[in-house]
């Protein structure tokens, strides 16, 4: 009668079971999940006795303490029998707290209630412990009860007491700072700026409040410069510009600003610090300094041109005259000289000869010594030299009256066959004739300088050259170029000694400046040497 | 299969038995450490006042409680989880049944599911409970299931249309408050249909392999005092000496079936239970003495100790004649009951019976019953019971 479907062991373990004798097979008993469940409760206790908060359960509304955790007894210094003792106003100030009061002492029901009270705690020998308690109402079994979790403030107060002191000394800092100070929140809000940024930009603090971070004068272009700020600042970035701000009062200002991202632990930017500087004045100044460059490159330029302009009015090669080289050289103090030299050929062994000083230098002599060259060359040619003179005087007054200037001058009309030189001094004077031995000789008819009006005419001189003679002209550029040196004819002279052809001795006149000193006028030194070997 | 030196365990809860015996479950709530009570009980005990005494017992001793009553025969798996959730919401920490099997098997569903927090229908099977459940007091009002004492809660999974059996020493309630005046409520059939569950409790227990002498005990009185009192008691419904003896004869069957388990006719009535939703103590009526006749040559001389308990006297009958004696002596109890039923009349026909002979040889109760059948041999004695 067996059922081959059942096997028979599975069918006996089952029997085993149902009769009770499974390997689970117990009457009811809690006793395993009471003692799990008080392990758990042994393992939070342990976990609230070791916090740093001291707990308190509170009967409702009769405010004594029904329960504490062992860092209540340690942070106060009474047992725990003589806690349970106690009113939690016995050692609390939460008596003084009105809703403190309402929430341990109020009948009524209520959970959830919730309070949050700044306090102080009383330890069992009297000392007092700032503390901040969190008190709840809740409901357990049908009775009402408060707990309160206090936790020592005192470090924390401290702190905030020091905290407090940095802030005000900061803020003095700030306050008595010469630069305009601020500072934005993260998204270029002002949230605080300081005295002298209220005097920089017209605003006041309250005005501050509702602005963004200003840029430049134009509305329309805040956003954008706001945005490229952001964005350099949130790379931590220190930024600094220089923009054109509008004052409350409408006024235009340069300001110099810096600004810096403040960051927080986490690196994310919860504001920037900034600086702002009012540089109007030095903008104007920059201003100013930077058109009058302007101009003085601008009249650099002309005065370049003038120069160009004049040198090319100087003889550009020496003249071709049997028996005689000539040389000179013309250096001016500024671009343009009022010194200048001039020659022209009038027949195959005539020349004239012209070296002249402007009173003055620069531009304004050269103006009147071009003008004085062009005139020479007019009338030089067709006349004998005084009568040139006479005519380039009389054309000249005018000019050289008007701008209340004279010209010295020395004119001379070689004659190379003849060897002979017809000239006219007009209140020049520096040249003299060094003979080829050495010798100094002095050419003395004089007249006055064009410009000096007289009745007198122009006298002529002569003087005639030997073979190895050199009639030396000069401007007084030269002499007061070595002040304390006495530069007179004979000392001149003796410069030239051994000297083989022109050229050469206006090298050595010209050298006797050494090239670092400032020419404090024109130089111009000419030299006409009769050749040794006619 | 059974032998002197095989293992056996007893368990029974603590009972007070006796008239009044309802009225002390607010100071044992108490004791038990209950604060607030969920109440387990369903329409009928409600209108009949046994669980009014019992709220008013609980009110005494200053316990709130809460009322859970949409409890039906056969009680269903979703009954448990709405007990459960009420329970929850209540914020109970005990439960008191009053009531018959169905309340009782309800309110120790809902105990499970309150502890373990999972759906009762995965407790199905033995020791499948891990957590004890809350304190359970237990105020029967039948005379018949002992689930007050009993280790077996049957759940009723509609979706499978299936009994499924919890059985776990664990499930042994804490108390049963026995009290015999609460069976004078119940009307002749009643009477008659948890009459007849509870011998058969008490001879499947004497006859189970796992039997003891501790559950033999028990078993054998149950067997005396039903088979005796049984036709009076229902003749005189308020006759309460009568239901003492009755109440008696439950408690004892219960004792010794929860420790020693059936056999093939509870396994057959959990079948028809769940396939049919009939009423267990009719099937068990209508199934037992055709299962005694299928087991009787497993162990004669046990079933021949039952036929002495009946009061019949065996002296010098042949084995079949003691056999048909027995039979007899069991249908004329089922006769003066009023039980003398067939299937038919629960609704079962022909086609039902291979599937209920699976689901039947599949219970549990199967394990214990003293001679092994095959799925013919269930369907015979469906068959037989038609």
């Amino acid at each position: 009668m067996k059922s081959p479907s059942d096997s028979p062991e599975n069918g006996d373990d089952l029997r085993e079971k149902l009769i009770g004798l499974g390997e689970r097979s117990i009457r009811k008993s809690y006793y395993p999940e009471l003692q799990q469940r008080l392990e758990e409760l042994e393992r939070f206790k342990a976990f609230l006795d070791h916090s740093n908060d001291a707990i308190f359960l509170i009967e409702v509304p009769a405010a004594t303490i029904l329960d504490v955790n062992d860092s209540s007894c340690r942070q106060l210094g009474w047992s725990r029998e003589e806690l349970l003792a106690l009113s939690i106003f016995d050692v609390t100030d939460l008596q003084s707290n009105q809703k403190a009061k309402n929430l341990i002492c109020a009948a009524r029901e209520g959970n959830g209630e919730r309070a949050l009270v700044e306090t102080v705690l009383f330890r069992r020998d009297g000392s007092r412990i700032p503390a901040e308690i969190t008190l709840d109402r809740m409901v357990f079994q049908d009775a009402v009860y408060a707990i309160a979790v206090a936790r020592d403030i005192e470090k924390r107060k401290r702190a905030e007491e020091a905290l407090r002191k940095s802030e005000k000394q900061y803020h003095t800092l700030a306050e008595a700072s010469p630069i305009g100070i601020f500072y934005t929140d993260a998204e270029g809000e002002y949230r605080y700026v300081n005295d002298r940024w209220m005097e920089i930009t017209g605003y006041s603090r309250y005005d501050a409040l509702s602005l963004n971070l200003a840029w430049g004068d134009n509305p329309e272009d805040r956003a954008g410069a706001v945005k490229e700020w952001l964005a350099t600042a949130r790379k931590g970035h220190p930024f600094k510009a220089e923009y054109y701000f509008q004052r409350r009062d409408g006024r235009r200002v340069w300001l110099y600003s810096q600004v810096m991202a403040e960051k927080d632990d986490r690196g994310e930017v919860v504001g920037y610090v900034g600086t702002i500087t009012d540089i109007t004045d030095r903008k104007k100044a920059e201003e100013e300094l930077r058109e009058s460059e302007e101009r003085r490159l601008r009249m650099q330029a002309q005065l370049e041109f003038a120069a160009e302009m004049q040198s090319k009015l100087l003889p550009q090669e020496a003249p071709v005259l049997p028996g005689f080289e000539i040389a000179a050289r013309c250096q001016s103090a500024y671009q343009v000289a009022g010194d200048f030299y001039d020659w022209q050929q009038t027949a195959p062994d005539l020349l004239t000869l012209t070296l002249g000083d402007v009173m003055g230098k620069g531009l304004a002599a050269a103006m009147l010594m071009a003008t004085v060259r062009a005139t020479l060359r007019a009338v030089v040619q067709e006349h004998k030299p005084a009568v040139a003179m006479q005519l380039a005087e009389r054309a000249l007054r005018h000019d050289l009256d008007s701008s209340d200037s004279f010209v010295t001058l020395f004119f001379g009309q070689l004659d190379a066959g003849a060897r002979r030189l017809i000239y006219v001094d007009c209140g020049h004077g520096l040249v003299f004739m060094r003979r080829a031995a050495g010798s100094v000789e002095e050419l003395s008819t004089r007249g006055l300088p064009l410009g000096v009006f007289s009745t007198d005419g122009y006298q002529e001189g002569t003087v005639t050259f030997g073979a190895g003679d050199a009639l030396v002209l000069y401007s007084d550029g030269l002499i007061d170029a070595l002040p304390e040196q006495v530069l007179d004819h004979g000392a001149l002279a003796g410069q030239l000694a051994g000297a083989a052809s022109a050229e050469e001795m206006v090298d050595r006149l010209v050298a006797l400046v050494p090239p670092e000193i400032p020419l404090p006028d024109d130089m111009t030194v000419m030299v006409v040497r009769c050749q040794e070997g006619n | 299969m059974q032998g002197e030196f095989e293992l056996r365990k007893f368990v029974a809860p603590e009972y007070v038995f006796g008239v009044g015996a309802r009225n002390l479950v607010g100071r044992y709530a108490r004791n038990l450490g209950g604060r607030k009570v969920l109440v387990v009980s369903d329409p009928g005990v409600v209108a009949a006042g046994w669980t009014g005494d019992v709220t008013a017992s609980l009110e005494a001793e200053g316990l709130s409680f809460a009322l859970f009553t949409d409890v039906s025969p056969n009680p269903r798996a979703e009954q448990v989880m709405a007990g459960a959730e009420r329970y929850q919401a209540e914020k109970c920490n005990a439960i008191v049944a009053v009531g018959g099997g169905s309340p009782i098997d309800c309110a120790k569903g809902i105990g499970i599911v309150s502890s373990n927090k999972k759906h009762i229908l995965l407790f199905k099977g033995v020791d499948q409970v891990q957590l004890p459940m809350p304190p359970l007091i237990c105020v029967p009002t039948t005379g018949g299931t002992s689930a007050d004492v009993s280790q077996f809660a049957i759940i009723t999974d509609l979706v499978e249309r299936v009994k499924i059996a919890i059985i776990s020493k664990s499930v042994v309630p804490d108390l049963a408050l026995i009290d015999p005046l609460t069976l004078t409520s119940m009307d002749p059939f009643l009477t008659a249909c948890t009459g007849l569950d509870a011998l058969t409790h008490g001879v499947e227990a004497f006859v189970s392999n796992a039997s003891s002498p501790m559950t033999d005990l028990h078993a054998l009185e149950a067997i005396r005092l039903l088979s005796k009192h049984l036709a009076d008691s229902i003749r005189n419904p308020r006759d309460v000496e009568l239901r003492v003896k009755i109440m008696e004869g439950s408690l004892l069957a219960g004792l010794a079936f929860s420790n020693a388990i059936l056999g093939a006719a509870h396994a057959m009535a959990h079948s028809l239970g769940g396939e049919k939703d009939a009423p267990h103590g009719e099937c068990n009526a209508i199934l037992l003495d055709h299962v005694i006749e299928f087991n009787f040559p497993a162990s004669p001389e046990r079933f021949e100790r039952i036929a002495e308990a009946m009061g019949i006297d065996l002296r010098g009958m042949t084995p079949s004649a003691k056999k048909n004696a027995l039979l007899e002596k069991v249908r004329e109890i089922k006769r003066a009951a009023g039980l003398d039923l067939v299937l038919n009349r629960i609704g079962v026909s022909r086609s039902d019976l291979p599937i209920l002979s699976d689901k039947a040889l599949r219970d549990p109760c199967m394990m214990t019953n003293p001679r092994r059948p095959n799925r013919r041999d269930i369907e015979v004695i469906y068959e037989e019971s038609l």
